[in-house]
């Protein structure tokens, strides 16, 4: 397997993605659920191909990163769909695994095939792919904040916000966990579980933030406050997840740059 | 009010940079740290069981000290995030470019642990199994910070750089001094294995070391993410230079309790989890 078959795999389950998303749409729960997990199976065939073919698990790269973010945004889009039923996720994830896979489509990124010394832990695995979940969740916490902040009318807040919540706590348990992961990791690699490296710094940031909206939430602000940080934070998820690349105060300070 | 309670905080740690300067971990070296750590858990645990009821115990163990707390540490982070760190050896002011330092920084983080205990103190009383992810999740946080910063005036991280063949039992502080080892090291050999099928890319950095205390010595081998440990002495794979290899050596007695502080979050955080999921299958 290799990135020349990636537009035939990834095409396909794009196609039945959205062919799910269209039937939750209608109400089809049944079809819903068949298309979603055909589009799955055919993604996660090319994951686990490039995974044998690549003798690593494909996670070192930006572009490889993206190829997890376009399996597990439809994945976590079913689970909600299922669980919570929102006619809109499936749409919404669909939307976002495209933007993925048509970013790696256009600029395929070419990649050593032997993972560098300091990624080779049992670590790194469970530490991108359980951010990877808890990116899905603020990804899809922050569309329903859009949502509810600039379209909906007020009569089902309360319902609303409790979703919100749910979604943020699903999610926030995820960050904690790969971050957790991370600070282990550090502390087998380079001695510390935590040095304050501009990286660990935006995750602390992130982290701080999506806390303080779970705390506004018990304090019982209102809902329009508690949903700005909800948008400021995923602000501060990108900044973290990319964003530092770019920033002055960063630069060559970062020893996450592989 | 939180918020202005904030701004005062901030504006006294700005008041003791001005005229004390930067803190100094150096203040806080064994045994004050100990002292420190140990008083400071008395007296806040002590207050805020023997003063439950009074008006500023409630305030700083209620959700809105919590919010206040969080929001200023949020946003003394943010400065730590958006200005580039370069500590200096000499006084500055007002200090955003060595916030780990910062007066600001360490009183609002302290507002925060102090929040943290006060809540705990509150809601483990009485004890439920129910209340045993958050006690698990803010006790390890508690644990964690208190540690990490008692324990930053005593870590002490060295480096070694040998070629083959080289030994020493000196190696050489963060700050540039001498770091006298209790036993010393001998590179005996120093392997980089290229992937199979792109020689260009290493695969692993590997030591092979001879260690000896005066009194015995062992052979082992030190590789990337595979530390040897040799007392309270752990040892890295740090880097390499055409034929050299360089050593990490970090001591760092504190590290077990903030690990310990670590795992109780891990498991509130898979606590929280769970009880997400089942409320709302249970609605």
């Amino acid at each position: 397997m290799n990135w020349s078959l990636f537009p035939y795999f990834s095409l396909t389950a794009l196609l039945l993605w959205a062919a799910s998303a269209i039937t939750a749409w209608r109400g089809a729960r049944k079809w819903t659920f068949i298309l979603s997990t055909a589009g799955l199976a055919v993604m996660s065939a090319f994951i686990l191909g490039m995974w044998i073919s690549l003798e690593r698990p494909p996670l070192r790269t930006m572009g490889e990163t993206r190829l997890w973010y376009a399996f597990f945004l439809p994945l976590v889009g079913t689970v909600v769909y299922g669980r919570w039923k929102y006619r809109w996720i499936l749409t919404f994830s669909t939307m976002l695994a495209c933007v993925f896979t048509l970013v790696n489509l256009l600029k395929p990124e070419i990649h050593d095939k032997t993972l560098m010394p300091a990624l080779q832990s049992p670590w790194f695995a469970p530490h991108v792919i359980v951010y990877m979940f808890a990116y899905a969740m603020f990804g899809a916490v922050t569309v329903m904040a859009l949502f509810l902040l600039f379209k909906r009318k007020a009569d089902n807040m309360p319902a609303m916000m409790s979703q919100c919540d749910d979604l943020v706590r699903t999610g926030l348990s995820f960050l904690t966990i790969g971050m957790l992961f991370g600070a282990f990791w550090a502390n087998r690699a380079w001695g510390a579980y935590w040095t304050w490296d501009p990286k660990e710094t935006w995750a602390a940031i992130t982290w701080l933030s999506y806390f303080l909206y779970i705390h506004l939430r018990k304090q019982g602000v209102k809902p329009e406050a508690a949903l700005a940080v909800l948008l400021v934070s995923f602000v501060f998820l990108q900044l973290c997840w990319w964003g530092i690349n770019y920033l002055p105060s960063a630069q060559g300070m970062s020893a996450h740059t592989y | 009010m939180e918020f202005a309670i904030g701004l005062l905080i901030v504006l006294v740690g700005l008041f003791i940079q001005l005229v004390a300067g930067p803190f100094r971990f150096g203040w806080i070296e064994p045994p004050v740290n100990g002292i420190v750590f140990w008083l400071y858990i008395i007296v806040v645990w002590s207050v805020s069981i023997g003063f439950k009821e009074s008006r500023a115990v409630r305030w700083l163990g209620s959700i809105r000290s919590a919010t206040g707390s969080m929001t200023w540490a949020l946003a003394l982070t943010l400065v730590l995030g958006l200005v580039r760190q370069q500590p200096v050896p000499f006084r500055t002011f007002p200090g955003f470019r060595d916030m780990l330092s910062n007066w600001s920084f360490l009183l609002v983080f302290l507002w925060l642990l102090t929040s943290i205990a006060c809540a705990v103190s509150r809601v483990c009383r009485p004890l439920t199994l129910k209340k045993v992810p958050f006690l698990l999740f803010h006790l390890g946080l508690f644990l964690a910070l208190l540690c990490g910063f008692a324990g930053k005036a005593e870590v002490r991280r060295c480096s070694m750089t040998l070629a083959v063949g080289e030994s020493s039992w000196h190696a050489v502080s963060q700050d540039g001094s001498d770091c006298l080892l209790p036993f010393s090291i001998e590179l005996t050999g120093f392997q980089i294995p290229y992937g199979e099928t792109d020689a260009q890319v290493p695969r692993q950095f590997i030591s092979s070391v001879r260690i000896d205390d005066g009194l015995s010595s062992k052979d082992c081998r030190i590789s990337v993410n595979h530390p040897v440990r040799l007392g309270r002495w752990h040892i890295y794979q740090y880097g390499c230079d055409a034929g050299s290899s360089t050593l990490l050596l970090v001591s760092d007695r504190w590290r077990a309790m903030v690990g310990l502080g670590l795992l109780m979050m891990l498991a509130g955080a898979a606590c929280l989890f769970v009880r997400t999921s089942r409320r709302k299958e249970h609605q």
